[in-house]
């Protein structure tokens, strides 16, 4: 048997145990950084069942049929010291400085900085180490994985194992023939003796198949128990390694994450703080500017002082203007009255002293008014002189006019004709001459135009009278023959008589014995023909002018 | 024999006389029938009963000019004594045959018809609607036309009577075109024709501003100012009062009344008469300088204060007091210009002496004490605000002591006045409610003087420093 299988037989044993819950170990490593060492194994193995693990033991196999030998040794190499030193940490260090960088397997530097290389994270981070590393990168990688897995490729399928069928056969068979921590398992017993066989030194004092068998007897117990405790401490270390990588790689993603997000958290808010700084500003600027142009209109339009001003000093300018004007009124109002009553009271005094005429003083006889003892006569006696004396027939009217209730148009019993005055002439004089009748004048004044037949037609009339006669006449004609005067195309042609003249009733003598229409009753009006002839404009104003000079008599 | 039982023998008497074969004798029996109804509502109440209209509305239509006139003078001493009996007039059908009377070729009896519908019209809306609505305003229009002055007179009183009731009643006249020549009139040479058309003008702008502007579009402005010189009181009354019906309405229509100097016209005219007839004029002042303070400004510079404060004090009664307080408190309400312009002349204390008056009117009182509260919330000229500390009583104190409380706390100098005339001294007697507004602006005041100010002029401090006197202990 290989050791190889051994290996992987173990490890798929330990699989198939699992109930296989792959994102949920997954999530638990992810969460806790630390692994407590308590925890069941069954937890810490599935670990291994992981994608990763698949994908580097099918690295492994790929890996393993390119360069079977160095992989062998290199795993041989790990076994031995595994089996040589049982404290040995089995840690694998990767030499950074030897390129391409090898596999080192210290026991005594477990202090340092050291990637387990059972890890499968390990073979990647190895890996993805060793990549640029130039060409032989991949070899690297091959001795790497190879001296972790090794022997894969001494199975008889080769690439069998990455197939899943190959797979499920290989764990069917793997428990009937190793079942776990029996002694004397061929699974153990092969590494073992390879090692025994690979280095000989070391049981160099046991010769022969007798002190062989009888050491494997004595040591197989203490053996068996070592290798447990390495393969448990090298496990747990393991797990624990690669929980701490998780652990690592989880913090970060999540540094990277957090700080994306913060950043991008950071410059949203800087817009955020940003444009309201900008809003802020702006709105202080539009207070600004609105506070100025709302000073300046309401200054201007609505509260202005010095306008306010000027039109208040108008008002009372214009109130004196008023005032004053209104004064000037009332005074000339005042003094037409004064003058009025002045005047009617003058003609009271005068009709006074043409009624009292009589008391004039003659060239005899002073009158009351003319006292002698005075120094100068009464003015009412200049009145006088003035004056002329009433007439009685004024009062003759008077004493009519007073009597207007009996002029009441069905009063018969005492109806006169009222002895009003008559009416006052008319100031205005009556036109001399007599005149015609105003509609007739209106009529002519505001006529419309009627202009001559000359004016009225248009100067090209005869032109367009032809052209119409010339149309009318192609328009009427009855045939198209056009006239053909001598030619010999008529000659056979028979003389059509007029119309007139081919009655039956015998011929018309118009034209013969008579020009002139001599039956007037059968005029159909009794009216003489007239020509046409050129107007004259003297009798087209004929009975539309004032004057008679046009009218036929 | 009782008087009804006369009145039912003279009706008796007369009613067979109206239908006389003469006619002198109808008109005449007509003539007595409209003297007995003219002289009170009872004998027109007699006519009505005694059913004499129907008889004089049925010959209004046949008879001659002089029955019509009469008839017509019958209808309108029967209408015009109180509602129920214009309609009974109405209900007779008498409108109708009135307005066929307006298109009568006798100018007397137009005038006749137009009086009597005057009359009916005057009484309320409904009886004017009625007078409307039979078609008089068309023809009571063409009869302002007519040359006859009496006739124009009464047609334009009729035409007043008709639209003072309401603004549709007012547009019809409107729109019958009675502006246009009642405005060509106004400088009528004749009193009692202007008297009628200028209330016939103010009848109708005083509903709306449309119609106040229809008015003002008529160009009466400048014209209309001489009627406030006129020698005729009644000419000025209702010129004034035109000028406050087109006034009242907005500050445009104020500004332009302003602007043609109606103001100082109306100013003048105010002082240059007496009683009633002041009475539109002080009112269109108050109406103009409640529109704005620029107005009001305007009613200040045009010396109108004093000329209210005139009235104020000259008038004896009291709604024209009333009215004159109003003004003032309109004026005085805009800013602490416009209330200073009123304190200077000293029209304050005589508005507190209406207001504490036990004679004065309700009316008064109330219109006294707003104008007072207006002008004091406004004023800020202490010399005149310090008498009413003396004199006014709380209620109007508080707007007092609110003015000093605000002035005080900036003015050095109103602060060493005030001390010395006394009042600090009249303001720390005041007793006031704990917690009142009036409280707060006492202790305003005297958060504007030290302590020991206050103190001394308190009222017990003369006996508050004897006690320390007495309480003193000499140190020998």
């Amino acid at each position: 048997m290989n050791p190889t299988h051994d290996i992987t037989d173990i490890t798929f044993q330990n699989t198939s145990q699992l109930p296989q819950p792959h994102t949920e170990t997954h999530k638990e490593t992810a969460g806790s950084t630390v692994l407590p060492q308590s925890r069941p194994p069954k937890i810490l193995l599935s670990l291994f069942c992981s994608p990763p693990l698949h994908i580097f033991f099918f690295l492994i196999q790929r890996i393993s049929s390119k360069a079977p030998k160095s992989i062998d040794l290199a795993y041989c190499s790990l076994i031995h010291t595994v089996g040589k030193a049982p404290q040995a940490t089995g840690q694998v260090r990767l030499d950074p400085l030897s390129f391409p960088p090898s596999l080192h397997l210290e026991s005594d530097e477990r202090n340092k900085l050291a990637v387990p290389l059972c890890s499968p994270a390990a073979g990647w981070a190895g890996l993805g180490r060793a990549r640029p590393g130039g060409p032989t990168g991949d070899t690297d990688v091959v001795s790497e994985a190879g001296a972790l897995a090794g022997g894969s490729c001494h199975s008889p399928g080769g690439s069998g194992l990455q197939h899943p069928r190959a797979r499920a056969r290989f764990e069917r068979a793997a428990p009937d023939n190793c079942p776990r921590g029996r002694p004397g398992c061929k699974a153990w017993d092969a590494p073992r003796r390879r090692a025994a066989g690979a280095a000989p030194g070391r049981y160099h004092w046991l010769a022969g198949q007798e002190t062989e068998r009888r050491f494997v007897g004595q040591y197989r117990k203490t053996e068996h128990a070592a290798a447990v405790k390495i393969q448990s401490w090298f496990r747990g270390c393991r797990v624990r390694a690669y929980i701490r990588y998780l652990n690592k790689m989880m913090i970060v993603i999540q540094k990277w994450w957090r700080g994306y997000q913060g950043r991008k958290h950071f410059r949203k808010m800087l817009k955020t703080a940003y444009f309201i700084m900008k809003m802020n500003f702006y709105n202080e600027m539009a207070v600004r500017i609105q506070k100025r142009w709302r000073g300046y209109y309401i200054r201007k339009y609505i509260h202005n002082y010095y306008k306010l001003k000027k039109y208040l000093e108008a008002v009372s300018l214009n109130n004196e203007i008023v005032r004053k004007e209104l004064e000037q009124f009332a005074e000339t109002k005042e003094k037409e009255k004064e003058k009025k009553d002045l005047e009617r009271k003058e003609k009271k005094k005068d009709h006074q002293a043409r009624k009292m005429h009589y008391l004039l003083s003659t060239e005899q006889i002073p009158g009351v008014f003319n006292s002698p003892f005075r120094p100068s006569p009464d003015p009412m006696e200049l009145r006088l002189q003035k004056a002329k004396p009433l007439s009685h027939r004024h009062q003759q009217i008077k004493e009519n006019l007073t009597k207007e209730t009996s002029d009441f148009p069905t009063c018969t019993s005492s109806w006169t004709f009222p002895m009003v005055q008559p009416l006052p002439p008319i100031a205005r004089q009556k036109p001399q001459g007599p005149f015609r009748d105003t509609a007739e004048v209106l009529l002519q004044r505001y006529k419309p135009l009627e202009p001559t037949l000359r004016a009225a037609t248009s100067i090209n009339s005869l032109e367009k009278a032809r052209e119409e006669m010339k149309r009318e006449e192609w328009r009427n004609r009855i045939h198209d023959n056009e006239f053909l005067p001598f030619s010999s195309c008529q000659k056979n042609q028979k003389y059509d008589p007029l119309i007139q003249s081919s009655s039956k009733y015998g011929q018309i003598t118009y034209g013969t014995k008579h020009f002139r229409e001599e039956h007037h009753e059968k005029w159909v009006a009794n009216k003489d023909f007239e020509t046409v002839l050129p107007p004259i404009e003297l009798f087209d104003r004929c009975g539309k002018t004032y004057s008679r000079a046009g009218q036929i008599v | 024999m009782s008087q009804r039982q006369v009145l039912q023998g003279v009706m008796s008497l007369l009613r067979p006389l109206l239908l006389d074969v003469v006619p002198t004798i109808q008109q005449t029996a007509a003539l007595a029938l409209g003297r007995l109804a003219n002289y009170n509502d009872d004998l027109a109440e007699a006519v009505v009963k005694g059913d004499i209209l129907p008889q004089l509305v049925y010959s209004l239509a046949e008879q001659n000019r002089f029955y019509k006139k009469a008839a017509a003078f019958v209808l309108r001493a029967v209408g015009k004594h109180s509602p129920q009996l214009a309609q009974a007039i109405v209900d007779c059908g008498a409108l109708d045959t009135l307005v066929i009377c307006l298109e009568d070729f006798d100018p007397g009896v137009k005038e006749a018809a137009a009086w009597a519908l005057g009359y009916i019209a005057r009484h309320n809306s409904e009886l004017s609607q009625a007078v409307v609505d039979a078609g008089a305003v068309p023809l009571l229009v063409l009869c302002i036309l007519e040359p006859e002055i009496a006739l124009k007179r009464i047609a334009a009183s009729a035409l007043s009577d008709i639209s003072k009731h309401s603004p549709e009643l007012a547009q019809t006249v409107v729109d019958a075109g009675a502006i246009a020549h009642l405005a060509q009139m106004i400088l009528n040479p004749d009193a009692k024709l202007k008297r009628q058309v200028l209330s016939a003008l103010s009848q109708i702008a005083k509903h709306s501003v449309d119609l106040a502007e229809m008015v003002v579009e008529a160009e009466i402005f400048p014209v209309v100012l001489t009627c406030l010189k006129d020698s005729d009181e009644y000419v000025k009354k209702n010129a004034a009062t035109l000028i406050r019906e087109i006034a009242k309405h907005t500050p445009e229509l104020s500004q332009l009344i302003v602007n043609a100097g109606g103001i100082a016209a109306v100013i003048d005219c105010i002082g240059n008469c007496k009683g009633n007839v002041r009475l539109p004029g002080i009112m269109m002042l108050g109406y103009v300088a409640a529109h704005s303070e620029n107005l009001a400004m305007a009613v200040i510079i045009s010396k109108g204060v004093p000329q209210l404060s005139i009235c104020l004090s000259e008038e004896q009664e009291d709604h024209i007091k009333a009215a004159a307080a109003w003004a003032l408190g309109q004026i005085g309400r805009h800013t602490p210009e416009h209330a200073r312009a009123i304190a200077v002349i000293n029209v304050l204390p005589v508005l507190l002496s209406l207001y504490m008056e036990t004679e004065s009117s309700e009316d008064l009182q109330v219109k006294a004490k707003k104008a007072l509260k207006n002008i004091l919330q406004k004023c800020t000229y202490l010399p005149a605000l310090e008498p009413l500390l003396h004199d006014a009583p709380p209620n109007i104190l508080k707007y007092v002591i609110g003015q000093f409380s605000k002035v005080l706390p900036h003015d050095s100098k109103a602060r060493r006045l005030f001390v010395t005339s006394g009042g600090l001294k009249k303001v720390q007697e005041i007793k006031a409610e704990p917690g009142s507004l009036l409280q707060e602006y006492i202790n305003t005041i005297n958060n504007c003087y030290p302590e020991e100010i206050v103190r001394y002029y308190s009222p017990g401090y003369s006996e508050a420093l004897l006690e320390r006197v007495e309480n003193y202990q000499p140190v020998l």
